[in-house]
């Protein structure tokens, strides 16, 4: 019985998908949407989503504005990187801390900095709280530097709004 | 308030235009850039804000209601689902041996050390 109810917010949000997808009310949409969503469920076996804190509401409007402003900045830098210097573009690997416990906060972590142009996590090191962070177009320490520094500003902005703790935050 | 339909007439071209440019900008990224890692930077991270425009000038020309809903899913799931792929192409690659231009690399010394999450020894995950 509980992981019937670990499941209600995503049956809830696969049926709201559903609904959208059809665009409308219809009785056909909903009774087809009791068919569909429980089957997508069965088929797929996620693990449920049991967030470990309370997410912090207030973070979000920084959080978000912060993420869209960053991803406008580096599509121009990396449309432009490639436009200017094309093969001559260098990258790196480098590594960054990040410490959290939930699995669900460190995907989040993961997809906002990956989803910024120009930085993707390549893996994760739960063992040392870190992530490998590929970096496009590196050509000075400042160019690293200010990678790090922004996917670590990303990766704190995703913590506080889920509510993880913080320990050892501090920025570079 | 007509001229308040011509302002939001040009919001939507700018927004069309520009995302029309970056998914332009991807493709001759595409073309010049040195190695898979870098031309998946160029092909799939702009077009993400590319889409996100071309949404947004598209939107006002769609229809009301559940229409415009439909573009916020497209955008959403977008936003889910790019990262995954960047993620797999990018270590399949680098795995492969495809990433090349690289100047630092902290990841080729951890090769040595099994202490990948998915090994044997690891609890599972949590959720």
């Amino acid at each position: 019985m509980k992981r019937m109810t670990d499941r209600i917010p995503l049956l809830a949000w696969l049926i709201l998908t559903w609904i959208l997808l059809w665009g409308s009310l219809s009785p056909l949409v909903l009774i087809s949407a009791l068919v569909v969503t429980p089957l997508c469920l069965a088929v797929c076996r996620l693990p449920a989503l049991r967030p470990s804190s309370r997410p912090r509401v207030e973070y979000i409007p920084v959080a978000l504005s912060r993420f869209l402003i960053d991803l406008i900045i580096a599509s121009a830098q990396v449309a432009w990187a490639s436009l200017r210097r094309g093969p001559r573009v260098r990258s790196a690997i480098v590594t960054i801390p990040v410490s959290c416990s939930s699995d669900m906060a460190l995907t989040v972590v993961a997809n906002r900095i990956t989803l910024v142009p120009g930085t993707l996590v390549v893996d994760v090191d739960r063992r040392h709280q870190r992530l490998y962070l590929y970096v496009f177009d590196v050509r000075s320490e400042q160019d690293l530097r200010r990678a790090r520094r922004d996917a670590r500003r990303g990766a704190l902005d995703v913590l506080r709004t889920l509510g993880e703790p913080e320990t050892s935050q501090q920025l570079q | 308030m007509i001229w308040l339909s011509r302002i939001a007439d040009i919001l939507a071209a700018g927004a069309l235009l520009s995302g029309g440019l970056l998914a332009l900008l991807a493709g001759l990224g595409l073309l010049r850039l040195p190695d898979v890692a870098t031309r998946l930077q160029a092909a799939t991270k702009p077009q993400t804000l590319g889409l996100m425009l071309i949404c947004a000038g598209v939107a006002p020309f769609y229809g009301e209601g559940a229409n415009t809903v439909v573009l916020i899913l497209v955008v959403m799931f977008q936003l889910t689902t790019a990262p995954i792929v960047a993620q797999l192409v990018g270590r399949s690659a680098y795995r492969a041996g495809h990433v090349r231009a690289l100047v630092v690399d902290e990841y080729a010394s951890r090769h040595d050390q099994p202490d990948d999450d998915t090994g044997p020894n690891t609890p599972p995950p949590t959720l």
